[in-house]
């Protein structure tokens, strides 16, 4: 039987640092929930605004596959693997931190916020090389239909990280349908709204909404307004 | 007010000096830590320990080694395996090990 967890946009936790304004969807830093650890392999999804000209500095991590994904605006990236990239809405940015690895990430612009999610997945592997990719999405394949944009598989579409796990998006227009099968049978999905309405499951869904599924082989998923767009996160649910 | 005693252990340097500088920041814990592993037994022989935290670059069979070296010296200590290398996470796995929750450091 299905089972499932839903995550209102309101129910998560916040933070204002003045020049970063954070929803955590799990326990992050302050935030402390013992019943919002984590889904499976996916510990952190975190929903970050940061001011113009404003940034978190030099800082490590280690042993955490890091996916970044721009909602709005530029975000500039600067790693101790001498990667210097800015990433744009469109962009997917992945990091495998493993044995560790510095980066500092900053608004491009001064004078305009730039928004983005920021997932952090367990990995399957501990101490692995570190590693950066980023990649452009072609936004022609996502309207109306799920694009894969993250899997386990370096040859396969979009970026790939140390875990069975899969990222597809959506772009939707009101009343359009789709149905996602499940990869593996023992993973679970994570679907967080990111603009619009969606119906999944019997739930209804809101802008930043999550809703969390396991124990089931696929779902059928229904945009309930125009211009409405989700990101579901396909991974392991035992770590 | 109980201190905890946390003993960091990893391979990467600098982020084992961040992490103890981080539980430092709780008044409730006391940080030491080390990448040498053969300077465990001498840390367990000059100090107590509550928790054992391992950083990154540790195999299995290392961190296993480290709990059994630690066991020798102390009973009851809680294991708590770091992931991220940095202060995200670092409250919710404390919190999770001793069963507390911690104040916001400042």
């Amino acid at each position: 039987m299905t089972k499932s967890i839903l995550h209102k946009a309101d129910s998560r936790g916040q933070a204002n640092h003045g020049w970063l304004v954070s929803s955590h969807t799990f326990s992050f830093a302050n935030y402390y929930d013992p019943s919002r650890i984590h889904f499976g392999a996916l510990r952190v999804l975190n929903d970050d605004m940061v001011k113009g000209g404003m940034g978190f500095g030099q800082h490590p991590h280690d042993n955490m596959e890091i996916i970044s994904i721009p909602l709005e605006g530029d975000l500039e990236h600067k790693d101790s693997m001498g990667n210097v990239a800015v990433i744009r809405q469109g962009d997917i940015q992945v990091m495998s931190a493993g044995t560790g690895i510095y980066h500092s990430e900053y608004n491009h612009h001064k004078d305009e916020a730039v928004k983005f999610l920021q997932i952090w997945v367990f990995p399957n592997k501990k101490n692995v090389t570190p590693r950066y990719d980023q990649i452009t999405l072609q936004n022609k394949d996502s309207l109306n239909q799920l694009q894969q944009i993250l899997s386990p598989n370096p040859e396969d579409e979009g970026v790939w990280i140390h875990q069975d796990a899969w990222f597809h998006l959506g772009h939707f227009e009101k009343g359009k349908t789709s149905h996602y099968q499940l990869k593996k049978p023992d993973n679970g999905v994570y679907a967080f709204v990111l603009e619009g309405d969606f119906q999944i499951n019997g739930y209804d869904l809101n802008r930043r909404d999550g809703l969390g599924l396991w124990d089931l082989e696929g779902f059928d998923l229904k945009a309930q307004s125009e211009n409405s767009k989700i990101l579901l996160m396909e991974v392991p649910m035992h770590i | 007010m109980k201190i905890h005693n946390v003993l960091v252990v990893g391979k990467n340097e600098a982020i084992v000096a961040l992490l103890i500088k981080l539980v430092n920041k709780y008044p409730e814990l006391f940080a030491l830590g080390t990448c040498e592993l053969e300077e465990i037994p001498t840390i367990c022989q000059i100090s107590p320990v509550d928790v054992l935290l391992f950083s990154s670059g540790l195999c299995l069979a290392e961190e296993k080694d480290i709990s059994q070296k630690v066991a020798q010296f102390h009973s009851n200590v809680k294991t708590v395996e770091h992931f991220g290398g940095g202060s995200g996470l670092l409250r919710t796995e404390l919190n999770q090990a001793l069963g507390l929750i911690l104040a916001c450091p400042e």
